[in-house]
């Protein structure tokens, strides 16, 4: 089922912020544990390893620099929702002739 | 309601420079009937453009609006003159100008034409055009 992105509210650090664009990108490393005992044919076996990376990157309309290194709580809610303390990993902010401030910046999700 | 179209009608219209070459010929749109005579100026709305975001219109409702400005006249020198005094009219206008927010009209853009009626059998002298592209970012009541 299709679900419409609108509606959705951001804010990080109790201050809202004027997405354009989220994307939450969850990682996590698995630890390759086949062994000998395997058949010819038969699958490796994989096992979880270190807990999920969870990133989150956002397209906003803002002068406010997201200064890379600043930790807060992080707030989806609407189409897509969850809540986790996060630290900026990067950030930029442009602003370009007859265009708007606007800015990009990736979080990680800590906690 | 001010409108970007008041805007840019009272920016040309008061502009001594632009009163002096084309008097109060300045149409928005299409040439009335009843203007049979070089020179003047049409201008027109292009594309209108709002951004928004997920949680709403935003940002602030401040659509971007390209505008054409044609400075018509029977020679081209004319429509040069025309077309400089339009563009020191118009570029670079920030500010509440005319009871509009405006929050950038810059030009992008500017071309030469001309016109030659006798291929439609009309006896009519060719005219030239200076046709200019502006990008309007204003803001929305």
């Amino acid at each position: 089922m299709a679900i419409s992105a609108q509606g959705l509210t951001f804010t990080f650090g109790g201050t809202t912020i004027s997405v354009t664009s989220v994307s939450v990108s969850d990682n996590t490393e698995l630890l390759d544990a086949t062994n000998l005992g395997i058949a010819p044919g038969g699958s490796r076996i994989y096992v979880n390893g270190f807990t999920v990376d969870r990133e989150v990157s956002i397209d906003y309309f803002n002068n406010d620099i997201l200064t890379a290194g600043e930790s807060g709580q992080l707030v989806i809610s609407g189409p897509i929702s969850f809540s986790g303390t996060a630290t900026i990993n990067s950030s930029t902010l442009g602003a370009s002739v007859g265009d708007l401030v606007r800015g990009t910046a990736t979080f990680r999700v800590v906690s | 309601m001010m409108t970007p179209e008041h805007y840019i009608s009272h920016l040309l219209t008061t502009s001594p420079d632009v009163a002096g070459l084309v008097g109060m010929n300045v149409f928005n749109i299409f040439v009335p009937k009843a203007q049979t005579e070089l020179p003047f100026i049409v201008y027109r709305r292009g594309v209108s453009d709002d951004e928004n975001t997920v949680s709403g219109p935003g940002p602030l409702s401040i659509p971007t609006t390209s505008f054409f400005v044609s400075s018509w006249a029977l020679e081209m020198v004319e429509a040069r003159r025309i077309g400089d005094a339009v563009r020191q009219a118009l570029n670079g206008q920030i500010g509440n100008v005319a009871g509009l927010s405006v929050v950038s009209l810059l030009m992008t853009g500017e071309v030469d034409d001309f016109v030659d009626p006798t291929p439609a059998g009309a006896q009519l002298p060719l005219a030239y055009e200076v046709r200019q592209s502006y990008q309007l970012r204003w803001q929305r009541a």
